[in-house]
């Protein structure tokens, strides 16, 4: 028997948006975190240790010591050197 | 700040952290005494003078002649140690490959880093400037334990600490890929991972074989 797809088209149309949500959220959450998922629940040691001094407020992330992001240049980067570049003893932050 | 909250902090009624009173007057802290910079003795301030205190410490840092970045909200001072420190090399890992490795450092290093925590605690707020020297065996002892963990377990290392990276760095999340890791960091460095405090007669949550919470 023949399906009535015509009218079946809006449904289908409305399933494809859910799914086109889904990967939009998680491409952009892909591109926010350099292709890794995103950090939750960050107590303050791990915001010494990650987070970026975003101007003097503290909003969502903490302020101060950011060695992750002094070592590598990107907020998510990660390396597993023995020893930092020479750079690094002397590219620290100081609030002002 | 208030013109005479400040006049009282500069004369030294106020006690920070880190910070004290240096001969002449000036307020001072520890960080900047240690670097063998000169220190300045602050006008009083208004309150729309407030900003005047970081252009002094801009300019006594200048004076150094070493490189000084400006920068609206923080500044970054590029003057190295004096040489009466003697120069150790920073360790390199990020926060993943330094939690993965952890367990290590602290199987490897504990009679350092038990040192370096009681001189701090002994030192009641200059640890600092006064444990200089114990940190210097903690850094080179953890770098020591990271070279030879990229030496012989490189591919399991960063099996599981990209794991980690992906798992908002909970240990729990990630077991699969620290099984073979702790098995060759053992057969070659002979180091264990050990959970300190893991009641008697209970398996360390790390050997469980199938945990009832929080497995993958």
């Amino acid at each position: 028997m023949a399906i009535p797809f015509e009218a079946l088209l809006p449904y289908a149309i409305m399933v494809g948006m859910f799914g086109v949500s889904g990967v939009g959220l998680v491409v952009v959450k892909r591109l926010k975190n350099e292709g890794k998922n995103p950090r939750y629940n960050l107590d303050v040691w791990d915001r010494s240790i990650i987070t970026p001094n975003i101007r003097t407020d503290v909003g969502l992330f903490g302020i101060v010591m950011d060695r992750d992001r002094r070592l590598t240049g990107l907020l998510r980067g990660q390396t597993d050197n023995p020893v930092a570049p020479p750079e690094f003893a002397v590219n620290s932050e100081w609030k002002v | 700040m208030k013109a005479k909250e400040w006049k009282a902090r500069r004369d030294g009624k106020c006690k920070g952290v880190g910070s004290h009173r240096s001969g002449n007057g000036s307020f001072v802290s520890d960080a900047l005494e240690a670097r063998d910079v000169k220190p300045v003795a602050p006008s009083p301030l208004k309150r729309h003078e407030r900003k005047s205190l970081s252009s002094s410490l801009i300019r006594q840092l200048s004076e150094t002649d070493e490189e000084v970045r400006f920068h609206h909200a923080v500044l970054i001072d590029t003057t190295p140690l004096p040489d009466s420190v003697p120069k150790v090399e920073e360790v390199g890992a990020t926060s993943a490959p330094l939690l993965s490795a952890s367990y290590f450092i602290g199987a490897r290093c504990k009679d350092y880093n038990e040192d370096y925590m009681l001189c701090k605690h002994e030192a009641k707020g200059r640890g600092p400037v006064d444990c200089l020297r114990e940190g210097r065996k903690v850094t080179r002892c953890a770098s020591s334990v990271l070279e030879d963990i990229n030496k012989y377990c490189l591919k399991e290392f960063r099996a599981h600490w990209e794991c980690l990276d992906q798992a908002n760095h909970k240990l729990f999340s990630c077991r699969a890929e620290e099984k073979p890791y702790n098995k060759c960091v053992f057969d070659n460095l002979k180091l264990e991972k050990v959970i300190p405090d893991t009641p008697k007669g209970e398996v360390p949550v790390h050997l469980k074989e199938s945990p009832i919470w929080r497995h993958k």
